[in-house]
C-alpha cells in the first residue's frame, strides 16, 4: 500500500465503505423476441427484480441478504459485481464508481470481486480439473510463472480445505463430492486474492454436515484474509451467525437493513417479522407468536402499488377513519382487493351470497365499524350487477396509506432501518 | 512435499501426461462403446481398408521446385490408370484385368484403387472446411446473441434454401471445375447443419453457471467461447464431422457423374460418369458396379462411425438395444 496523505485519508474515513450501491435497479424486459420488438417496439412490461436499492458495506464486514426464493436478492448480488448489468442507479467499489467499466477496468475490478456459486455440481465446467479450473483465473490475468502459479494453486487448494491438495489437482469435478466441488469453486474465487467476495446461497445444495464445514471454511477466510463478504441465502439462522450486518429484500426492495442480531431479535418490519417467525427454535423457553403470510409472493412484473408487501402484510395500515380489530381490516382489505380485481377465490357457486363471500374470507357478517360494513355490503350487494360507482366508493374509502405512492425507508430503531410506514414517526397516515 | 524441488521440465512434463491422459480418456470411451458396437467396429474396418488403398494405391511424390521426391514408393494398382493398356476394346474380367477394362482400354481395377485417394481428400477436406465455419459461426451465433444471432441464423436460413445441386452446377460452371472449386461448392453448402445444431447447444452451454463463473473472473469473450464451452460440444462437432464426410463424398460424386467433377482427376463419380458418356451402361457392368459399391461402403462406414459416435455423445442411446 501506498501512503497517504493526510486529505487522502480523510476522504477515506468519509467514504469508508468497501461497496456502495445507490438506487440500483435491475429490470428485465419481458419480451424481446424480433416479431414483438419489431411490432410493439421496445417492451414496455418488465420484471421489476431489483428497485431502487440503497446498501453500503464498510470494508472487512460481512452483509448477509435475505428473502424469499425470487425477491431479487441473486440479482442484487450479481449487479453488484457487474455479472449483470444495472437499468439505473450506480455501484461505487473502494470509492470508484465501476458503473460504467471500459473492458480494461472491468478485468481489473473482476480481480477484486468475486463470486461462489450456489449449485456446486453446475458451476465448474466438466472439462476441466480441479487445478485447471483453479489456475484458470491467474491465467486470464496473466499472473505469474507456471511454477509460481502451481505454487499459488496449490496453496488455495489447501486453504479451501482440500488436503492434500496434490491429490485432488487432477480429479475431474464428476469425481468430486458436493462438499468437495464447492470448496473448488471457492478456491477459484480465493486464488486471485479478491478483496470483496460475493458467496450466492453457497451451502444450499449441500446437506447439513458438510454444510458447517464449509461455513466454517467462510469464517476463517474472512478473519484471515479480512474479506469483505456479501452473503446471500434465505437461511436467516445461517446469516446471523456469519454476518455482521442483515439487508431483508421483498419483491425487489430491500425492505429492512440493521445488524444481524437485531434484525433476528426484533425484526422491525413487518415482513422481517413473518420471515423471522418461520425460522424454527431450540429454545422452548422462548415463546414466539407465529406470523402466517396470507398470499402468494405477486407477480415482479405487475407489482403491487406503494408498499409491495401490502397484499399480504398482516400490519396493515387502515385508512384513518376505519376502526376496526387489525384481523378483521386484513380480511376486509383481502375481500376488497379480490372484489376490486374480479379475482374472486371462490368454491363451486356461480353466483354467490354475499354471506357466502364473507364466510370465504373469514369476514365477519357485522363489522363493528358501521361506515365499513355499510361500503363493503353494498359492494357485495353489486357484486352481480358490478355497479362501478359502489365499487369506486369501496376502492377510495377503504384505501389503506400503503397502497399509495412510494414508501420512504425511515430509521425504526437506532441501528434499523425499515421501509414501512409503521416507523414514520409522524404516524402512518401523515402522507394521506 | 515435492513442491520445492519441481522445475519447469517437471510441471510441464506434468501438464503434457495430463492431456495426453484426458485424450486417452476420450479414446477409451468411445472404445468402450465401440466394443460392444458390430456396427462401429464394422466402419472403422471399412474406412481403414480405404485408407490404406488411398495410402498406397500410387507412389506419392512431392516436388519442391526442381527437386523431387518419392514419398510413399508403393503401387496397389497394377497399372497406370490413364494408359491404354488393352487395345481400344471393352474387356470384360480376365487374369490381367480382374476388373475388366473401359472403352478406352484402360484397367478398372487401377482406376478405381486410384480414384480413393480423391475421394478421401475431397471427403476429409470438404467435410472439416465445412465443420470448422458450421461450429463457428453456430458458437459465435449463440454466444452473443441478439443482433449477431439474427444475421447469422438468417444467413444459415438463405443457405437451408439452396438447393445443393443446382447451385454446385451453376458456381462449378462460373469459377470453372477444378478439385479446389469442388471442395469450395461442397464447403458453402455443407457448414449450415452444424452451425444449426451447434448454435443449440451452446444456447444451453451459455446458461449454465460456469460460463458465468469464468465471466466473473474476467475471461475474455474468446476464451470463453473457445476455452469454456467448445470442449462441452466437441463431441457433437465430431459426430457431424463424420456426416459431412460421407455427404461431402455424395456431393463430389453427384457433382463428377454430372461431369462437373475435377478434371484430370479419376474419382468414382468420374468413373460412373465415363461409362455413361460411352454408352456402356447396360452392357459394362464390371465398369459401372465397383465404384457404385465403392461409394456405398465409403458412406456406409462412416455412418456407422457417426452411429457409435452419436453413443458417445448421447449416452441414452446405449441402453436402448
Amino acid at each position: 500500500m501506498p501512503l497517504t496523505s493526510e486529505t487522502e485519508e480523510r476522504s477515506a474515513r468519509a467514504d469508508d465503505a468497501k461497496l456502495r450501491l445507490e438506487g440500483l435497479d435491475k429490470h428485465f424486459a419481458v419480451n424481446q423476441g424480433i416479431l414483438s420488438r419489431i411490432l410493439r417496439g421496445e417492451s414496455s412490461q418488465y420484471v421489476h427484480a431489483v428497485d431502487d436499492v440503497s446498501i453500503e458495506i464498510a470494508e472487512g464486514e460481512a452483509f448477509g441478504l435475505a428473502g424469499e426464493s425470487g425477491c431479487g436478492k441473486t440479482t442484487l448480488g450479481k449487479t453488484a459485481i457487474k455479472l449483470t448489468e444495472p437499468t439505473d442507479g450506480r455501484i461505487v467499489f473502494d470509492g470508484e464508481d465501476v458503473t460504467d467499466l471500459s473492458s480494461d477496468d472491468l478485468k481489473a475490478f473482476r480481480r477484486e470481486a468475486q463470486i461462489i456459486h450456489q449449485n456446486p455440481y453446475d458451476s465448474i465446467n466438466p472439462r476441466f480439473t480441479v487445478y485447471e479450473w483453479v489456475e484458470e483465473p491467474l491465467i486470464v490475468h496473466d499472473i505469474g510463472t507456471p511454477e509460481e502459479r502451481k505454487t499459488r494453486v496449490l496453496e488455495t487448494l489447501e486453504m479451501a480445505g482440500l488436503e492434500p491438495p496434490e491429490a485432488y489437482a487432477h480429479e475431474y469435478p464428476t469425481e468430486l463430492s458436493g462438499g468437495e466441488r464447492q470448496r473448488v469453486g471457492i478456491a477459484r474465487a480465493l486464488v486471485l486474492e479478491p478483496s470483496f467476495l460475493l458467496a450466492d446461497e453457497p451451502a444450499s445444495m449441500l446437506d447439513v454436515s458438510i454444510r458447517a464445514s464449509i461455513l466454517e471454511v467462510f469464517e476463517r477466510l474472512q478473519d484471515d484474509l479480512g474479506l469483505t463478504a456479501l452473503y446471500i441465502s434465505h437461511d436467516l439462522s445461517l446469516l446471523k451467525h456469519i454476518c455482521d450486518r442483515i439487508g431483508i429484500m421483498y419483491l425487489g426492495e430491500l425492505v429492512e437493513v440493521g445488524p444481524a442480531d437485531e434484525i433476528i431479535d426484533n425484526p422491525q418490519h413487518p415482513y422481517t417479522q413473518a420471515l423471522v417467525s418461520s425460522v424454527p427454535r431450540l429454545d422452548p423457553d422462548v415463546d414466539r407468536e407465529r406470523i402466517e403470510l396470507v398470499g402468494e409472493v405477486p407477480d415482479a412484473v405487475d407489482v403491487p402499488s406503494g408498499c409491495r408487501f401490502h397484499p399480504r402484510c398482516p400490519k396493515l395500515v387502515p385508512p384513518e377513519d376505519v376502526d376496526l380489530e387489525q384481523d378483521v381490516w386484513r380480511a376486509v382489505a383481502n375481500l376488497r382487493r379480490d372484489l376490486l380485481e374480479d379475482d374472486l377465490a371462490l368454491t363451486g357457486d356461480e353466483t354467490p351470497a354475499p354471506e357466502a363471500i364473507r364466510a370465504e374470507y373469514d369476514v365477519p357478517d357485522e363489522l363493528s365499524d358501521p361506515h365499513v360494513e355499510e361500503v363493503l355490503s353494498e359492494a357485495l350487494e353489486t357484486f352481480v350487477q358490478s355497479d362501478d360507482a359502489t365499487f369506486d366508493r369501496l376502492r377510495e374509502t377503504l384505501e389503506s396509506p400503503c397502497e399509495r405512492g412510494s414508501i420512504p425507508t425511515y430509521q425504526a430503531t437506532d441501528v434499523q432501518r425499515s421501509q414501512c410506514l409503521l416507523h414514520d414517526p409522524e404516524g402512518p397516515h401523515r402522507a394521506g | 512435499m515435492s513442491l520445492e524441488t519441481s522445475t519447469a521440465d517437471d510441471d510441464s512434463l506434468d501438464r503434457r501426461k495430463l492431456r495426453w491422459q484426458r485424450r486417452l480418456e476420450a479414446v477409451r470411451n468411445w472404445a468402450s462403446v465401440l466394443k460392444e458396437d458390430r456396427m462401429g467396429q464394422t466402419g472403422i474396418a471399412i474406412l481403414a481398408v480405404f485408407f490404406f488403398v488411398g495410402v498406397f494405391a500410387r507412389p506419392i511424390e512431392l516436388s519442391v521446385g526442381p527437386v523431387w521426391a518419392t514419398v510413399q514408393p508403393f503401387s496397389l494398382a497394377p497399372y497406370e490408370p490413364g494408359a491404354r493398356v488393352a487395345g481400344t476394346g471393352l474387356q470384360g474380367p480376365s487374369w490381367d484385368h480382374p476388373l475388366g477394362t473401359t472403352a478406352l482400354g484402360r484397367d478398372v481395377l487401377s482406376q478405381l484403387l486410384v480414384a480413393t485417394r480423391v475421394t478421401l481428400i475431397v471427403g476429409i477436406i470438404a467435410a472439416f472446411m465445412a465443420v470448422f465455419i458450421g461450429a463457428n459461426v453456430g458458437i459465435i451465433s449463440a454466444y452473443y446473441g441478439g443482433w449477431v444471432d439474427d444475421i447469422l441464423m438468417r444467413i444459415t436460413d438463405v443457405v437451408y434454401g439452396v438447393p445443393f445441386l443446382p447451385f454446385a452446377i451453376a458456381l462449378v460452371f462460373i469459377i470453372g471445375a477444378s478439385l479446389v472449386n469442388v471442395i469450395f461448392a461442397i464447403v458453402l453448402i455443407l457448414w449450415r447443419g452444424t452451425a444449426r445444431v451447434v448454435r443449440s447447444q451452446v444456447l444451453s452451454h451459455k446458461q449454465r453457471p460456469y460460463v458465468e463463473s469464468a465471466r466473473a473472473i474476467g475471461a475474455s469473450d474468446v476464451r470463453i467461447m473457445y476455452v469454456q464451452i467448445m470442449p462441452n460440444v466437441l463431441p457433437l462437432i465430431s459426430l457431424y464431422a463424420a456426416f459431412a464426410v460421407a455427404w461431402a463424398v455424395i456431393a463430389e460424386a453427384s457433382l463428377s457423374f454430372l461431369g462437373l467433377g475435377p478434371p484430370g482427376m479419376i474419382s468414382w463419380g468420374e468413373m460412373i460418369y465415363d461409362v455413361r458418356s460411352a454408352g456402356a451402361l447396360r452392357e459394362a457392368w464390371w465398369w459401372v458396379f465397383p465404384p457404385g459399391i465403392a461409394i456405398m461402403l465409403f458412406v456406409m462406414s462412416v455412418f456407422f462411425i457417426g452411429r457409435s459416435l452419436e453413443k458417445v455423445v448421447n449416452p441414452e442411446l446405449r441402453h436402448t438395444k
